[in-house]
């Protein structure tokens, strides 16, 4: 009884850490985030998804301006937005983890930071981790019930 | 048999949590400032982190790595030096990529021989970071708690703006490489240091 008890003790230890979900944002102050109307994504340089190109779209869907690439920054925009995904596996390969931040476009400064963290058996799709990160990043409240995004 | 069996369950309880070291020395800080002219600043980083005053920590302490059933492991700096001249040296750097000429204090601080070297060396102002907590702690999530003020005086001593961050929270999810904690903490320092700049009396001081 007691072996069998320790035993299970011993399961529920190494299971737990694969249900962990951090999501997390702060920002600047001293930065009225509220004002940031205009972002343009920058790819981050190892992203071979094209994840630039759904932050841009989930940042419209939030009713921002945005727009992505890899080259310089457009002129007029309000922040320039960089990020970084981790990538692990467990049966199959699924995101860990992004981190989120909106730059200053002329000093580079980080005025903003949001992260985003589910490991195996509450992961979700890359799609639904961009946007609860940028919905706590912009202050626009949790997922939708109903977000298509899920899996 | 079962002195085998400790030993291998002390390995795998140790496993990658023990010796870990961060780089916070070589990490820029993310600056919202640029210096208009020559200026020359003194900065200073003094260490006032209880559990290293009291010598339960070394000053090159940063924080702790938990092994596989939250078994705590000291996490130090990569450089082997004090935390705080870890940091002295990535805000040294980072103030010069704005612009700025850095005295960096290689001494305890104290005011009076912080206003003799400025007035050696022409300084204008003297920036001032009290580390009063900073400390990771790593299991299947980052944990932070840090204490930090920054204070500029002129070169006659006199304050001019102060900026507090202070907090004890979760900043993320713990990482499968000792390297890729580093990276986070030093992101993150270089996070809440960039904060402590943006304060527009801090950057008016400037």
């Amino acid at each position: 009884m007691k072996t069998k008890l320790m035993g299970l003790l011993v399961v529920l230890a190494l299971l737990s850490g694969c249900s962990k979900t951090v999501l997390k944002a702060d920002s600047d102050p001293n930065v009225d985030i509220a004002s940031l109307q205009s972002f343009y994504v920058k790819k981050f340089e190892p992203d071979r998804r094209g994840l630039e190109q759904v932050i841009a779209t989930k940042l419209e869907e939030l009713g921002y301006q945005a727009s992505s690439g890899t080259g310089p920054v457009p002129a007029g925009v309000d922040a320039v937005v960089t990020y970084a995904d981790h990538w692990a596996w467990d049966i199959t390969n699924y995101m860990l983890e992004i981190n989120i931040q909106f730059r200053n476009p002329q000093t580079d400064y980080v005025i903003s930071n949001g992260n985003s963290y589910r490991t195996s058996l509450v992961r979700k799709a890359p799609e639904f981790m961009i946007e609860e990160t940028l919905r706590e990043m912009l202050g626009k409240g949790p997922m939708p019930a109903n977000s298509g995004a899920g899996k | 048999m079962w002195r085998t069996a400790i030993v291998l369950m002390c390995a795998v309880l140790a496993g990658c949590a023990a010796g870990n070291r961060y780089n916070y020395r070589d990490h820029a800080v993310s600056l919202p400032i640029r210096a208009e002219g020559q200026r020359i600043l003194v900065l200073t980083v003094e260490d006032l982190r209880p559990y290293v005053l009291n010598g339960d920590k070394p000053a090159n302490f940063v924080g702790l790595q938990r092994g596989g059933f939250g078994n705590p492991f000291d996490v130090t700096t990569a450089s082997g030096q004090s935390l705080t001249q870890d940091m002295k040296a990535s805000i040294s750097n980072s103030l010069r990529n704005a612009g700025y000429t850095v005295i960096a204090n290689p001494t305890e601080p104290d005011m009076s021989q912080l206003k003799q070297v400025a007035a050696q060396n022409d300084a204008s102002r003297i920036v001032w970071l009290k580390v009063k907590d900073w400390k990771s702690d790593i299991y299947v999530s980052i944990g932070l708690s840090y204490d930090l003020h920054l204070a500029v005086y002129n070169a006659q001593g006199i304050l001019l703006a102060e900026n507090t961050q202070q907090g004890d929270s979760t900043v993320g999810g713990g990482k499968l490489s000792a390297s890729q904690n580093s990276e986070h903490m030093a992101q993150e320092f270089s996070k809440r240091i960039g904060y402590l700049f943006n304060s527009p009396s801090i950057r008016d001081a400037l």
